[in-house]
């Protein structure tokens, strides 16, 4: 169930990402574009908007990944119950983002009111901002079960500094994968190719370089517990993969020589895995089966005495231990020897009856323990006073009450 | 006086210096995961203890109260580690073929003190007692996890500010900050 959670996450993030650094960049260009209709901007824009915008059918299987996501979620972590605003919330966000930037691709092919139409574009990239931000800082909730019941009553504990350091990390990678794609479909420009190659390029250098220290910042506020040599060794990797992407990208600015337009792509791609792989390591170690199984534990598996702790025998005269049996019992006794069951020692039930009547054996048993049955190790000597032990026997053979 | 550079010559040094520039920056990222990477192994969550003490033995398998080792948690702030004559009541004749046992007895017979090593622990700051949280109802599990399964004992639970806080508010404990910084 993890897996499918990693996957559908990983799946989900890949289009969410070009989606979003698409729509970023096509909307950066079209406020850029000037008033010409003509303009290599505005080509680029609405091109970039065809592309990355999904068919209204891909659409929904895009929220659907995000929902399934959520589902496998709460099958791998059953304790976790997501609130349906929650969820629910997000979901309807994004769709209502989606709804939106389709909106504004609409309203920029029929060319009409370009206030109106950037208005609806960059609230509809708020909303995906939103959407984004609130996912990455849930990914860090996610570490802290104890927050998990109290999400409802105060939905704010969400957020976190290595959430937005997350966040930050997903805009870079948005804007890399976006840039490599751009140098990957560069060859389709026709006249203009170098120039859009050129753009993609600088945009995923740019972003290349800011990545690192997203995931520094990131590093340096994710919760202690999710902490592994695994995690580092990934932000590692990434710091190296990110490097290497980085200088195949270098050429497009300094000589027109080409390479490989996919190995850029391809490296985005792999830092968005590693991106992905990293919240699953850091989720692995921090949410193990022992934190689960304490968390689980509302029965008293071991009743804890609930009493003062009776003074030091040598200072206390006789009469004050007198009656305290059932203290002294829970106190040294309880250790080894349950009435119900075999602990260390043999379950009183068996052992008692043997005893009635007998209250002298059984103190000069306590006093000076000796191996009675050899499926038991011998008991050791419990260190009582004879006052404490008669308080004991009383205790155990039903005399206590004064 | 160096002889002039070619255009030629220009833009392979350019090129060379903004390529080094690059390396540089992602390899003092590099070293700056490293630096934290270490940092963080400062904080052993799991730490070497001088005998291999199995809880999950006693207080698993065997079902032994917590209080009996840890006689003070609910009248002091510590929980205290068991004097080595609280192990030797039991060890003087359970399992004593065990070489874990055996270093224990060689602590007994030396009449010398075992140097746990402490896997829960707090600034010098922060006051804690184990007796109020102790009297409140609140079990052992929450904090330390489930050690009646650990076999070397584990830090399970993150023991920060947030953490304490997130359970004073849903429990109404102090929130104040006298209660816990001093």
């Amino acid at each position: 169930m993890k897996f499918i959670y990693f996957f559908t996450l990983f799946v989900h993030l890949g289009f969410a990402a070009i989606l979003y650094g698409g729509s970023c960049l096509a909307l950066f260009s079209d406020l850029f574009s000037g008033r010409a209709q003509d303009s290599l901007h505005r080509k680029l824009s609405a091109d970039l908007l065809a592309r990355v915008i999904l068919t209204p059918g891909s659409s929904v299987l895009f929220v659907l990944t995000l929902a399934m996501a959520f589902l496998s979620l709460q099958a791998s972590y059953p304790s976790v119950h997501l609130p349906v605003f929650f969820s629910g919330g997000l979901l309807f966000l994004l769709a209502l983002a989606l709804l939106l930037l389709h909106f504004y691709r609409g309203l920029r092919e029929k060319g009409s009111g370009r206030g109106v139409a950037l208005v609806v574009g960059v609230s509809a990239l708020c909303l995906l901002s939103g959407v984004y931000f609130i996912l990455a800082c849930g990914a860090t909730f996610l570490v802290m079960p104890e927050r998990w019941p109290v999400l409802a009553a105060t939905p704010t504990l969400v957020l976190s500094w290595s959430g937005v350091a997350r966040f930050l990390q997903f805009v870079s990678l948005a804007y890399i994968l976006t840039g490599a794609g751009m140098v990957l479909f560069s060859g389709r420009y026709g006249e203009d190719k170098r120039l859009v190659g050129r753009t993609g390029a600088a945009v995923a250098l740019i972003f290349l370089l800011a990545l690192p220290l997203c995931l520094l910042l990131e590093l340096v506020n994710l919760p202690l517990l999710t902490h592994s040599a695994p995690l580092f060794g990934v932000a590692a990797v990434t710091v190296v993969i990110a490097a290497s992407a980085a200088l195949l990208l270098l050429p497009r600015f300094f000589e027109a020589f080409r390479r490989s337009r996919k190995f850029p792509f391809l490296l985005a791609l792999g830092l968005l895995f590693l991106f992905v792989l990293g919240d699953h390591l850091g989720r692995e170690s921090a949410l193990t089966p022992l934190v689960f199984q304490a968390l689980a534990a509302e029965t008293r598996a071991f009743p804890l005495p609930r009493t003062e702790s009776i003074p030091a025998a040598s200072t206390s005269p006789p009469e004050a231990i007198a009656g305290r049996g059932e203290e002294i019992f829970n106190r040294v006794c309880s250790g080894c020897h349950a009435y119900d069951g075999r602990r260390v020692g043999p379950p009183l039930n068996d052992v008692i009856p043997g005893y009635r009547g007998r209250r002298g054996a059984l103190a000069d048993f306590i006093a000076n323990p000796v191996k009675m049955n050899p499926d038991y190790p011998a008991m050791p000597d419990p260190g009582l006073s004879e006052a404490e032990i008669s308080a004991v026997v009383d205790f155990l053979l039903g005399n206590d009450s004064p | 006086m160096a002889a002039k550079l070619t255009d030629e010559q220009k833009r392979w040094l350019v090129a060379f210096l903004v390529r080094g520039g690059v390396l540089g920056y992602f390899a003092l990222c590099l070293v700056l995961v490293g630096a934290r990477a270490l940092w963080w192994s400062g904080a052993d969550l799991q730490p070497r203890q001088p005998i291999a003490f199995p809880h999950a033995v006693h207080a698993g398998e065997l079902a032994m109260s917590c209080t009996f080792c840890h006689p003070t948690v609910d009248t002091s702030p510590q929980a205290g580690v068991p004097a080595v004559d609280t192990c030797m009541s039991c060890h003087r004749t359970i399992a004593v073929d065990r070489p874990e046992v055996q270093k224990l007895r060689g602590y007994a017979e030396r009449r010398e003190p075992i140097f746990w090593n402490r896997v829960h622990n707090l600034p010098d700051f922060i006051y804690f007692t184990h007796k109020r949280h102790l009297r409140a109802g609140i079990d052992c599990f929450p904090c330390h996890g489930a050690v009646t399964k650990m076999t070397t004992a584990r830090r399970v639970r993150p023991l920060q500010m947030g953490w304490c806080i997130t359970c004073h508010r849903q429990f109404e404990g102090p929130t104040d900050c006298a209660a816990c910084h001093h």
